[in-house]
């Protein structure tokens, strides 16, 4: 799409509080065009707590409901049932970090996913709890230095919206802060669809991930480029890679050594040649899964059709 | 008194007159997670919604946390909320009670008080409202079905003027009341109670953000502002307690209840289910000659400082009767009202008893004997019938 | 010691998120203590980011040290950041006839204030960090020559003693460090300057009633965010194409589309480069932030 196809109208207002390049804030300003006026944003404890400013001021220009951390899928679920029973039409939509959504506020997000809740969910993952200054969150990657994982976390991640998948909503698309034109086409679909929508987008950190601010698009792109973010779309129980994911899976594209993304930035500036190997075999598998779970895909509905 | 009023009488468990209360209150969402003895309520309450009987919207959560979050979303939005809860629940949704009450979200529950485990024990025990005394919420205790039924109804009144604008929890004795069946009277109160009409809520075409962060300039304003909040709320309970007596016909207290305390020079001091047992030992005294009363305490936030003091002005002796404890002290409603008395010039003595801790029963011979200086110990462990 | 009974000095730190004022209060206040003082170092922590202006206090006394609550009429203050003068009124409160210590190219008589006088000293601490390669994500760490500097004024710490902690703190950077400190200190500027002596009382904090905890959307939430500005992106509009690239990627809304070009919003900018980085013409242009 043409980006001049993009409104104009700002519903994040400049002046905020965000870091120099910060993804999140980028983002967010993408997915407030695609939403339109018509939307509340229900945010729970993350940095869009901090840098949508003080009271009495707000630096969001559609209605916000700050909520407790743990809270936001249910705060939302329950908003959305309020406005239907006054037959106002609005978008519900959770805008909340890896922490609100990947650990503390798993349970309500499962909830309102099994209840089939009509919002839209969106995780803006950053990989780690930026906001009260980078520790370890179930999103962070084998190997990444936080606060709380010094010498470099031992885990990999676990994977949400694969379990948004799981609990069979209609929609759950992935997107980065490195193609915001894709992210706002898939909020844009989601917006026109019903039901609960799960879309988690890869937002990196300049203090957290430890690279020059400016370079927030460009690690979103190689995140992508390297096999580490996958792009994909599951919609109506249909999956499918997208964007620069689809093009490598097809062959267009070669996929970009780890090392690129991995060394580009400080939090993996200690890892060992084997913890390189243990990444690189885990996005190995992850793509392996995907690709086969969109093959699949394709000789079920083959099938169905003989 | 209204001519249009309609009455019927039914016999129902508290948790049904909680469960009617809210529907004919006109509450149009609920979120509800159940847990015994609320547990009726939630199921009451889902029937008649997925009948149609009840025009609202049910979202059946999957925890007391989110069932909070939720009500407090949905009010903010705009609608009349009601949930049900207890103990381990109530004890689960402690950060959201805090969050409504700075939220300004006049959200409405009802809890059957009951004992918090381990050990695991589903019996009446008022410790997890009462521990819930600093969140903010106006707290009534009940001692009777009806009672329950009025003050859901009234609660509303209350915490959606918009001199008050915090949230409610209705009290009472799990077992005791929420499983008793007795008669009450469902007086329709169409013309008594409105359809919500918030003083705030999400607006599209004037967007403002609610809860960001408000810094150390501006947060005791809000804290000030919740404090004045409770004490006009007594003022208000006045007026909504006499407006349903002439609507009802029915005087039902919402600040506090006094018996046969006139003339008396020992006074009892209860709240909850055993108050109406605390009734028939007054009755008990008097017979033996012993000039006793009885103060029900309704309102145990905004605590009716005022209005206890002048009940109590000139008593000799207090007897205050706790089910519920705070360890490291005492009973609570014991030590809040020796710091209301310490403003009389010449204040009564006063006497702690914990009794009925986890469902343990609590009959009308456990106040006599208290009074008349037979259970010298601050603990009562016995059921003395 | 008779004379030394009571005596105190409360020093106020002004600098911008990330640029390492706390770090420096706290390095102060163990070259304090290893002094013989008592001392006591206070990060105030507002809501902010990186880049947004901040404080730190240190207090430095004879005897225990038994406030908890802020620094508001500070003996000293030092000034990490220049661009933080037009944003910060960083004289508020000090002492009349206390000191200031201004990491900037200025003199210290080009200063104004409402004291009767003070003591101000200057320093290029930008330079000096450049110069011994005191560089994170390429910007300049201003905070441990500006120490250096202090010392110039304070005469209570050994240049020694505070150099014995830097080296501790900043272990392989020690040196650098180090040496920043004592350039600083050498080619700091004294002057006793004097102001005008009419102190303003004109309360600057408006209160309100605070019914509902709900604000209203508006610009600026954080300030003027041209304060956080280090560098400053130029679009070549020769060279742009006008492919509103960084329209798009801009993380503030400090890109605006006017009629059929793109213009940057000087005052919200912050500077964070994204628009250069993401321009396929290389047509934005970055250079220093200056100040006038």
């Amino acid at each position: 799409m043409r980006i001049s196809a993009l409104p104009r109208e700002e519903y994040l207002l400049p002046g905020n509080a965000a870091c120099h390049g910060c993804a999140s804030s980028m983002c967010l300003r993408t997915v407030l065009k695609a939403l339109g006026k018509n939307t509340v944003l229900i945010v729970p404890a993350s940095c869009t707590s901090v840098y949508q400013g003080m009271f009495p001021n707000s630096a969001i220009a559609v209605p916000v409901f700050n909520t407790a951390f743990a809270s936001a899928a249910a705060t939302a679920s329950g908003i959305k049932a309020s406005l239907l029973q006054q037959g106002i039409d609005a978008n519900v939509v959770v805008w909340a970090g890896d922490g609100g959504t990947y650990d503390i506020g798993l349970q309500a997000l499962s909830g309102a996913a099994e209840r089939n809740e009509d919002i839209i969910y969106i995780c803006y993952n950053n990989e780690m709890y930026s906001n009260t200054g980078i520790q370890r969150s179930g999103a962070t990657p084998y190997g990444a230095w936080t606060t709380t994982t010094w010498s470099g976390k031992k885990e990999h991640r676990k994977d949400v919206a694969e379990l948004m998948m799981s609990h069979e909503v209609p929609y759950v698309a992935t997107a980065s802060a490195g193609y915001l034109a894709d992210l706002y086409q898939k909020v844009k679909k989601a917006k026109k669809m019903e039901g609960f929508r799960y879309i988690e987008i890869l937002s990196p950190c300049p203090p957290g991930w430890r690279y020059p601010m400016e370079k927030t698009v460009e690690i979103g792109k190689l995140a992508v480029e390297t096999g580490m973010w996958i792009l994909y779309e599951y919609e109506e129980g249909h999956f499918r890679l997208t964007g620069v994911s689809k093009a490598i899976a097809e062959g267009r594209r070669k996929m970009k050594d780890i090392g690129e993304y991995l060394f580009a930035q400080g939090r993996f500036a200690h890892l060992s040649d084997g913890d390189v190997v243990k990444i690189r075999e885990y996005v190995e598998d992850r793509w392996r899964k995907l690709v086969k779970m969109e093959s699949d895909m394709h000789a079920a509905s083959a099938k169905f059709y003989v | 008194m209204k001519s249009n009023t309609t009455r019927a009488v039914r016999i129902i468990t508290g948790n049904q007159a909680a469960a009617l209360a809210a529907k004919n209150a006109k509450v149009r969402v609920v979120a509800a997670y159940p847990i015994t003895p609320a547990t009726p309520v939630v199921e009451e309450l889902s029937k008649m919604v997925e009948t149609g009987e009840m025009k609202a919207h049910f979202i059946l959560v999957e925890s007391e946390h989110s069932a909070m979050a939720a009500c407090i979303g949905a009010s903010a939005a705009g609608s009349r909320t009601f949930t049900a809860t207890s103990s381990h629940g109530l004890a689960y949704m402690h950060e959201l009670l805090h969050y409504a009450t700075n939220a300004r979200t006049p959200v409405v529950m009802a809890v059957a008080n009951r004992a918090i485990g381990p050990g695991w024990n589903i019996w009446a025990d008022l410790s997890d409202s009462i521990s819930q005394r600093d969140t903010g919420w106006m707290q009534f205790y009940c001692s009777d079905n009806q009672e329950i039924y009025d003050t859901i109804i009234m609660a509303y009144r209350i915490a959606e003027h918009r001199d008050v604008l915090l949230p409610a929890m209705v009290c009472y004795d799990g077992f005791v009341l929420s499983h008793t069946a007795m008669p009450i009277e469902i007086t329709d109160v169409n013309d008594f109670i409105d359809e919500y009409h918030p003083v705030w809520r999400l607006d599209f075409d004037e967007p403002s953000t609610h809860g960001n962060i408000l810094p150390p300039d501006y947060f005791m304003e809000l804290r000030r502002e919740v404090c004045e909040a409770h004490e006009r709320a007594l003022k208000v309970m006045k007026e909504v307690e006499r407006e349903f007596y002439e609507y009802s016909g029915r005087l039902t207290p919402l600040i506090l209840e006094e018996y046969r305390l006139e003339d008396a020079d020992v006074a009892m001091v209860t709240m909850g289910a055993i108050s109406s047992e605390a009734k028939i030992a007054v009755d008990e005294l008097r017979k033996r000659g012993v000039k006793a009363g009885l103060l029900r305490l309704k309102a145990f936030r905004p605590f009716p400082k005022q209005e206890v003091v002048e009940k109590l002005g000139s008593v000799e002796k207090v007897y205050v009767f706790d089910r519920s404890v705070s360890p490291g002290f005492d009973g609570q409603l014991f030590s809040e009202l020796k710091a209301v008395l310490w403003d009389l010039r010449s204040p009564p003595e006063v006497y702690g008893r914990i009794v009925g801790l986890g469902g343990r029963d609590v009959t009308s011979r456990v106040f006599e004997k208290a009074v008349l200086g037979e259970l010298d110990k601050k603990w009562v462990m016995e059921v003395i019938y | 010691m008779g004379e030394k009974l009571g005596k105190k000095w409360e020093i106020r730190f002004h600098g911008r998120g990330g640029q390492g004022a706390v770090t420096a209060s706290k390095i102060l206040a163990e070259a304090a203590y290893l002094s013989g003082f008592e001392a006591q170092s206070i990060p105030f922590f507002g809501a902010e980011r990186r880049g947004a202006p901040v404080m730190a206090f240190t207090r430095v006394s004879y005897e225990a040290i038994h406030e908890r609550s802020q620094v508001y009429t500070p003996d000293y203050v030092i000034v990490l950041d220049p661009i933080i003068l037009d944003a910060v009124d960083v004289f508020r409160g000090l002492k009349d006839g206390g000191s200031i210590v201004i990491n900037t190219v200025k003199s210290p008589m080009d200063f104004q204030f409402e004291q009767g006088s003070l003591l101000v000293a200057t320093v290029d601490a930008t330079g000096i960090a450049i110069k011994n390669n005191l560089l994170v994500a390429g910007t300049p760490v201003v905070n441990m020559p500006m120490l250096g500097a202090f010392l110039k004024i304070f005469s209570h710490i050994e240049l020694e003693t505070l150099e014995e902690v830097v080296m501790k703190k900043f272990g392989k950077n020690g040196k650098a460090n180090v040496a920043a400190v004592r350039e600083a200190y050498e080619s700091t500027v004294v002057e006793k300057v004097r102001g005008s002596g009419k102190p303003s009382t004109e309360d600057v904090r408006r209160k309100r009633a605070v019914t509902m905890p709900v604000s209203t959307p508006s610009p600026g939430v954080a300030g003027r965010t041209r304060f956080w500005r280090d560098f400053r992106p130029e679009v070549d509009y020769d060279v742009c194409s006008n492919c509103l690239s960084c329209w798009l990627h801009c993380p503030e809304s400090a890109i605006q589309r006017v009629g059929s070009r793109i213009e940057i919003d000087y005052e919200f900018c912050k500077g964070c480069l994204v628009c250069s980085a993401v321009c396929p013409k290389k047509a934005i242009r970055v250079s220093r932030e200056v100040v006038v």
